[in-house]
C-alpha cells in the first residue's frame, strides 16, 4: 500500500471517528473481537520515533493528514494504536465539557470494519517476533519497545490526560531528541504530500474571520483537547557530546623548542640576506684560467758596477784604502 | 829629490875576528837555522810569537823609514820594504792590489807555513814603524812557496778569518770586501 493510499484511508477513518464521537455509543464489547483478529493477524509493533504527549486525541485539521509511521514521523493516531494493542482497552467516552465537537445526531454511527483497520506501520516487523506473536492465540499485552511511545487508549478524558502525563514520565527520552512541546503540534507531512494551504481570510465570511491574535476557531481546531501543563519536572536533556574544546592557544614564538634565526638577529655566521655562493659544477671546471707575466720592456736590467782602475799614487793611499775595507 | 834606491851594499858586516855580524853597521845579528827558529816559534805561545814578530817588523820599518816616507810610491815601498825583509833572510816581498785591498805576497820564506804568522807580525810592525798605520795582516792563501797576506783593519781581519774558516776562498773574501766596501 502506498503512502498516499494509507493517507487517504486514514482520512476516511478520521472522519468516521469524528462522527462517531458525537454520538452515544454502546458498550464497546465488539471492540475486543475487532481487535483480536487484528492482533492475531498482524500484531505488528508500531514504531514511533518521537513520543507524543497527546496520543488520545485525534487532531483534526481541515485537511490534515496524519503521517504514516516512518520512524521519525508524527504520532500515530491513537485509534490505530488501540487496534494494535491489547483488547482490554476501555471504551472511550467523550467528556461532556470537552472541546470535542459532538457528533450530529442525524448521522448514523459508523462501525469500523476490518477494512478500516489499516496497517499504519511501514517498518518491516522482525520475523521471529512476528511469527511468535502470530502463533500466540491469546492476546497479550505487548510491552512497547524502548523506542516506541505508544500509549493505551484511555476510557475517559481524565485517563487520557493522566496517561499522557505518565507517559511523559515513563517514556525514556532518547538521546539527542528534544521533548516536544505540549499542546497542539504541527503534523509533519510525509514525503510527496503538499501542505494544505492556509485559508485565505479574505475569502472567509466576516463572521468567520477572526483576528489572528485570538487564535484558531473551534471549528478549525476540531476535537482538540487542551491538556494541562505537565507536572513532571522539566526534562533535562543530556546533550551528549564532546566537551567544547578550548580554543587552541597560539604558542608564542619564544616557546618554540627551536627558535629559528631571524634576519634581524645577529647570527654571526649566517646571513639570510646574503646570497648563496654560486655552485660551480664539475663540468664548468675544465680549462684553468692562466695568468701570465706581463712583458717587460725598456729598462736595462744589467748594471755592472766597476771598481775604479786608477792606481793609488802613493803607497800610503793604497795602505789607507786597504785599511778602510 | 827622488827617492833613493835601496842599496844593500855593505849592509851586512861580518867581523871574523870578533865573530859578530851586524846589519847596516848597527846591532849585531845571529845566524840561526830557519827550521830551528820555526820549531822555537812553534813551542812558544801566541803572545810571544806575536811580540817576537812585531819587534822584528819594527826594526825593519825603522830602516825603511830612514830612506823613504809615506809619500813614497808603492814600488818604492816594495823596493825598500822588500829589501829589508830580504836582508833578514825571510824571502822576497811584493804587493798586489785586489780592488782596494792590499795584499802582500812573500815568496821563498824559509819558515814556510809555520812562518806565515811570523811574517804577518813582521809586516804589522813594519807598516806601523814606517807609515804610522795600525793594521792587521791576515794570511789568506798559501801555496808551496808563496803566501798572500791581506792588509786590513783589525775588525775586517776577524771577518776575513771567519770567511776563510767557513770555506770561502780568498778571492771571494776579497770580492766581499770590495763589494761591502763599495756599498758603504
Amino acid at each position: 500500500m502506498t503512502p498516499r493510499e494509507q493517507i487517504v484511508r486514514l482520512e476516511g477513518l478520521l472522519d468516521r471517528i469524528t462522527k462517531n464521537a458525537t454520538r452515544p455509543r454502546a458498550p464497546r464489547t465488539s471492540v475486543k473481537p475487532a481487535t483480536a483478529p487484528f492482533v492475531a493477524a498482524a500484531p505488528e509493533p508500531v514504531v514511533e520515533a518521537t513520543p507524543a504527549p497527546a496520543p488520545v486525541a485525534v487532531e483534526r485539521a481541515p485537511s490534515a493528514v496524519p503521517a504514516p509511521p516512518p520512524p521519525s514521523a508524527a504520532p500515530v493516531p491513537p485509534r490505530v494504536e488501540a487496534a494494535a494493542q491489547s483488547s482490554s482497552v476501555p471504551p472511550w467516552k467523550p467528556e461532556p465539557a470537552s472541546t470535542v465537537q459532538a457528533r450530529p445526531s442525524t448521522i448514523p454511527p459508523e462501525e469500523l470494519s476490518e477494512d478500516d483497520l489499516i496497517d499504519v506501520t511501514t517498518v518491516p516487523p522482525p520475523e521471529p517476533a512476528a511469527a511468535a506473536a502470530a502463533s500466540a492465540p491469546e492476546v497479550e499485552i505487548e510491552e512497547p519497545p524502548a523506542s516506541s511511545s505508544r500509549s493505551k487508549v484511555a476510557e475517559s478524558l481524565d485517563q487520557a490526560i493522566a496517561s499522557a502525563a505518565a507517559q511523559v514520565d515513563e517514556r525514556e527520552v532518547p538521546i539527542h531528541t528534544p521533548p516536544p512541546e505540549s499542546g497542539p503540534q504541527e503534523a509533519v507531512l510525509p514525503a510527496g504530500i503538499e501542505a494544505p494551504r492556509a485559508p485565505d481570510l479574505d475569502d472567509l465570511e466576516p463572521a468567520v474571520a477572526r483576528p489572528a491574535s485570538l487564535g484558531p476557531t473551534p471549528e478549525q481546531l476540531g476535537e482538540t483537547i487542551e491538556l494541562e501543563g505537565s507536572e513532571s519536572p522539566d526534562i533535562e536533556i543530556e546533550v551528549a557530546g564532546l566537551p567544547t574544546p578550548e580554543p587552541a592557544r597560539e604558542r608564542p614564538p619564544e616557546e618554540l623548542e627551536v627558535t629559528l634565526p631571524r634576519a634581524e638577529m645577529p647570527s654571526g655566521t649566517y646571513d639570510v640576506d646574503e646570497e648563496p655562493a654560486p655552485v660551480i659544477s664539475a663540468s664548468e671546471v675544465g680549462v684553468p684560467e692562466i695568468t701570465l707575466r706581463p712583458a717587460i720592456e725598456g729598462p736595462e736590467i744589467t748594471h755592472v758596477v766597476r771598481v775604479s782602475e786608477k792606481a793609488p799614487e802613493h803607497f800610503s793611499e793604497l795602505l789607507d784604502a786597504s785599511l778602510a775595507l | 829629490m827622488g827617492t833613493p834606491r835601496f842599496d844593500p851594499t855593505h849592509s851586512l858586516e861580518f867581523n871574523f875576528d870578533r865573530g859578530t855580524v851586524k846589519l847596516g853597521g848597527q846591532s849585531e845579528r845571529v845566524l840561526v837555522p830557519a827550521d830551528v827558529l820555526a820549531s822555537l816559534l812553534k813551542g812558544a805561545d801566541a803572545d810571544t810569537r806575536k811580540d817576537f814578530a812585531h819587534r822584528l817588523g819594527t826594526e825593519v820599518g825603522r830602516r825603511v823609514s830612514e830612506r823613504i816616507d809615506g809619500t813614497a810610491s808603492i814600488p818604492t815601498v816594495v823596493e825598500h820594504l822588500g829589501g829589508e825583509l830580504a836582508l833578514i833572510g825571510l824571502g822576497s816581498l811584493a804587493f798586489e792590489r785586489w780592488g782596494r785591498a792590499l795584499v802582500v805576497t812573500v815568496m821563498g820564506s824559509p819558515l814556510r807555513g809555520e812562518g806565515d804568522e811570523l811574517l804577518a807580525g813582521i809586516l804589522e810592525g813594519a807598516l806601523q814603524r814606517a807609515f804610522g798605520r795600525v793594521s792587521a795582516v791576515v794570511p789568506i792563501q798559501r801555496d808551496d812557496s808563496l803566501v798572500r797576506l791581506l792588509v786590513v783593519s783589525k775588525g775586517t781581519a776577524e771577518r776575513v778569518r771567519g770567511w776563510l774558516a767557513s770555506g770561502v776562498s780568498f778571492g771571494d773574501a776579497l770580492a766581499r770586501l770590495n763589494g761591502a766596501g763599495g756599498s758603504s
